[in-house]
């Protein structure tokens, strides 16, 4: 492959970088003094010789700067210059630094927090089967025999299942701690398709008057959370580099610069325009959500 | 001797590729070889030599070969590659397709 060989010349170059200086050296000096044998050869004095054949050589450095130029490892080369050079600057001013990397890091991170929360709070689909066929019934009084009619009677849906919000108390005494739970029919889970990541669901056969409580613990939160911290970690990873790649343009804006200078606001500005941006996307999703997501509050 | 001139604009590769489909050379031979072939109307300067040089060693069309000259030196000679000889092969009929429609162009009027 001919990329392949341009990038092992390449990488080579770039190892072996010290070599790859003086064969050309060594080229180039081959080339002067070859010119200059074969004008005296015709006759030219040595001195003239030399001379005339450095003149057809011209500058050293800028022939030697278009050998270089002509593959992509002084690009890397400089890069990496540049990326030197702004880790230098950037320790020698390391309040401003410090500032600048903050601020967008949590700008950026807060951000991104928020905005995975929101989506998936409210943006994904239920994570169960066929969330699209799912149908809410409600605003009427359900009483549990007006219930057991519906559930036994019903010909219309694969499976239905009711629910009641209600706080459990979680302590053993003392300070009541309230921990969100729900009351539900027998048929909740196979009619979600869901399945136990541990022990087992409730069946119809657990919903019947006089069966023993019952419960199915719930992690989303912390699986929830868990999103919400790995978006986190990524937003202030990307918050950094991001002040990485800023800090070293606004330094060189900063160079004679006065507090009224608009370029001095041009920090607040960026974050100003992400925050818009991340909060305008997630708000704009947000309502033209359909009331069913709802459900996933639970 | 007539007025030496720049080459023609793209065509350096296929005339070193051209140049070194005989025998392997180095840097100032190639240059000279183009220089008599043509009599003299194309000069080729060490600026854009050398760098066409990198260039096609990167293509894999050339290869550096280190050979011993008369003064008992090692000197940089580029040898033709396969690929090379392909790549001379169809830049020759691309040049060839040219400028023969340049010439009918200029016939024409």
């Amino acid at each position: 492959m001919a990329i392949g060989h341009r990038l092992l010349g390449a990488v080579r170059a770039l190892l072996h970088r010290r070599q790859t200086e003086d064969e050309m050296d060594a080229e180039l000096r081959a080339f002067v003094e070859a010119s200059a044998e074969r004008r005296m050869r015709a006759g030219v004095p040595e001195q003239e010789a030399r001379r005339a054949a450095r003149f057809e050589m011209g500058s050293l450095e800028s022939v030697k700067d278009g050998i270089r130029d002509a593959g992509w490892e002084t690009a890397v080369e400089a890069f990496w210059a540049d990326v030197r050079y702004s880790a230098r600057v950037l320790a020698k001013a390391p309040v401003f630094t410090g500032v600048v990397v903050l601020t967008l890091a949590l700008g950026i991170g807060a951000n991104t927090a928020i905005f995975s929360l929101i989506d998936s709070l409210l943006l994904k689909t239920l994570p169960v089967e066929k969330p699209e066929e799912l149908v809410q019934i409600n605003d009427f009084v359900l009483t549990n025999s007006l219930w057991e009619q519906i559930r036994n009677r019903q010909e219309l849906f694969s499976g239905v299942f009711a629910w009641g919000s209600v706080p459990f108390n979680l302590s053993t005494g003392g300070m009541v701690r309230n921990a969100d739970g729900l009351w539900v029919s027998g048929d909740i889970f196979r009619t979600l398709g869901l399945r136990p990541a541990a022990g087992r669901l409730f069946t119809v056969d657990d919903d019947r008057r006089g069966c023993g409580a019952r419960a199915v613990l719930s992690y989303i939160l912390r699986r929830v959370m868990g999103d919400v911290a790995r978006v986190l970690a990524c937003g202030i990873a990307a918050g950094i580099a991001i002040a990485f790649a800023t800090t070293r343009l606004l330094n060189a804006l900063l160079f004679g610069l006065t507090a009224r200078d608009p370029f001095t606001l041009a920090p607040g500005a960026l974050i100003a325009a992400v925050s818009l941006a991340a909060g305008l996307f997630a708000a704009r999703r947000a309502v033209t959500i359909d009331p069913m997501t709802a459900l996933r509050q639970e | 001797m007539p007025e030496k001139g720049a080459l023609v604009q793209g065509t350096l590769d296929m005339l070193i590729l051209k140049t070194l489909a005989l025998e392997p050379m180095h840097g100032y031979g190639i240059a000279q070889r183009i220089e008599q072939i043509s009599q003299g109307v194309f000069a080729v300067n060490p600026g854009s030599l050398f760098p066409a040089f990198r260039r096609l060693e990167r293509e894999a069309w050339i290869k550096p070969v280190w050979k011993p000259t008369d003064n008992h030196r090692q000197a940089k000679y580029y040898a033709l590659t396969a690929r090379g000889r392909k790549q001379l092969q169809s830049e020759t009929e691309t040049w060839g397709r040219r400028s023969a429609a340049i010439a009918r162009i200029l016939e024409a009027c």
